[in-house]
């Protein structure tokens, strides 16, 4: 469910700051976090909702920008999750499909609602107090 | 001159650009659509907003508007402005980038906004009002004179609404420091209608009500269900919820009815939604929030790391979720316009970030000296 946000941590830092975001605006980081950029990358673009097949994590930067043109608004609103699509929804709300919600309901619902009820005061208070 | 590509946190490129008073170029804007390549009509209305706020900003377009050179200027505000906002984005578009530039401004800010308050894209006011202000009230410790009035709403496509946004100024701004999380001790909400049955907001609130109230009993939402003049030119309904905890963050979540003929999801599922299932779904993102942990919620995370990035010269700390693809971005637009780099630590057992910089300190540098 959390396929929109990258949850990386060991390699967070060189996830966020290791490529630029911007072509031109100065060169690359070291090559050391290439490879953690990589797998980060790959976890947002390809839990996108399966939306955004076509413009997954090792596609060149030229590449993914004709892939993305090619189709119409609607496009710019999928790739919000892709961190290099330069022509993303310029958005700041988190925009969930429905499929990410799934979870929420049903049996898996009922599960995830119990593993999140020391997170409210009627739940636990010395396990909420841990985090 | 600091070059960009795309389209892409187009406002907070012009606003961080503003605030540092660096130029900037951006290039390839949508260059790839070949129906419709550059600038939209929304992207053009926060660029008048813009002239409109500063003084001697220099904005160069080229003929297909896939190009655009930006000069900064020096941000005056003051009041009885006026923008019409047109219906291609929510205001909520338009009021994000203005909190934080209304703060670096010679005079006070109060403006009226009028278009679209509540849509499915951008945050809307209610949010504005019961989350963003709040916020920013209490991460920088700021009194009075920021204030959001909404005189009426109004729902896509037509739009119609109006909002009052008044933003004070400041000599700088005082260090964030949020760090604990707390838990959720009540949920509070506005479920909206425009030009629709006044029954559809109980609806909405019985369907939040349905999966909150198995967690917590003391979830109110108020109602605001209108008619006539204050409702805008289109029907539409919507609701907003937000979690207090007792540390005293605010979550928030938001879902509305969209229009089916405006496509939004692939397959149109989200159109037939009857009111009872949009509650849900609010209901539901609600709690999604409240799992990823944190002390804002997503859509928030860019605002406050911005925040932090132009506080002053001590550190300034904030206990986040997992980082939205907006946060993510933002951070890397911090560094290139301001030099400032968060350092980022990861505790694995709640699976929260924190986030760590000195800032920038930015100063209101229009600001009269007396």
């Amino acid at each position: 469910a959390s396929s929109f946000f990258s949850t990386r941590s060991s390699d967070l830092a060189a996830f966020v700051y290791g490529k630029r975001a911007v072509a031109g605006a100065g060169d690359n980081a070291d090559g050391g976090s290439e490879d953690g950029e990589g797998r980060g990358l790959g976890e947002v673009g390809g839990g996108g909702g399966g939306e955004d097949g076509s413009e997954d994590s090792d596609d060149d930067f030229f590449t993914l920008k004709k892939a993305g043109g090619a189709d119409g608004p609607g496009a710019e609103r999928a790739k919000t999750g892709n961190l290099e699509a330069v022509d993303a929804l310029d958005t700041s709300r988190v925009l969930l499909g429905p499929e990410a919600l799934a979870a929420w309901a049903g049996d898996s619902g009922a599960e995830l609602m119990s593993a999140l009820r020391n997170r409210f005061v009627t739940g636990d208070w010395a396990e909420g107090q841990r985090r | 001159m600091l070059r960009f590509k795309g389209s892409q946190h187009f406002r907070q490129r012009l606003v961080c650009s503003t605030l540092s008073g660096r130029p900037i170029r951006i290039d390839d804007i949508r260059a790839a659509d070949p129906e419709s390549p550059g600038l939209r009509e929304f992207e053009a209305s926060f660029l008048r907003l813009l002239e409109k706020l500063t003084n001697g900003c220099v904005v160069e377009i080229n003929e297909t508007g896939t190009s655009l050179k930006y000069r900064p200027g020096v941000v005056v505000c003051g009041t009885a402005l006026s923008h019409d906002c047109g219906t291609s984005r929510g205001i909520g578009y338009f009021l994000e980038p203005l909190v934080v530039l209304g703060l670096f401004g010679k005079k006070p800010l109060s403006i009226t906004l009028r278009g679209i308050t509540n849509d499915s894209v951008d945050p809307g006011v209610d949010t504005f009002r019961t989350v963003t202000l709040p916020l920013m009230r209490k991460a920088l410790g700021l009194e009075d004179g920021l204030e959001l009035r909404v005189v009426s709403r109004g729902a896509a496509p037509g739009g119609g609404g109006e909002v009052v946004l008044r933003v004070p100024m400041v000599k700088q701004l005082s260090p964030v420091k949020m760090e604990d999380e707390g838990m959720v001790k009540r949920i509070r909400g506005v479920a909206y209608s425009m030009k629709v049955s006044p029954q559809v907001t109980n609806r909405l609130v019985d369907g939040a009500r349905g999966v909150l109230n198995t967690l917590l009993a003391d979830v109110y939402v108020f109602t605001d269900a209108t008619s006539g003049a204050a409702s805008g030119k289109s029907p539409g309904y919507g609701i907003t919820l937000v979690a207090e905890t007792t540390a005293g963050c605010l979550i928030s979540a938001e879902a509305c009815h969209v229009a089916p003929s405006r496509q939004q999801t692939e397959g149109g599922t989200q159109g037939e939604l009857v009111p009872e299932d949009i509650g849900t779904t609010a209901a539901q993102l609600l709690l999604e929030e409240v799992r990823r942990g944190g002390v804002v919620d997503g859509s928030h995370q860019g605002l406050l790391l911005l925040l932090c990035a132009l506080g002053p010269e001590e550190a300034n700390t904030l206990r986040l979720g997992p980082l939205t693809p907006h946060a993510v971005r933002t951070l890397r637009h911090i560094r290139d316009f301001f030099g400032v780099t968060f350092s980022l630590r990861t505790e694995r057992s709640s699976s929260t970030i924190f986030a760590t910089c000195v800032g920038a300190n930015i100063r209101n540098v229009s600001r009269r000296v007396t």
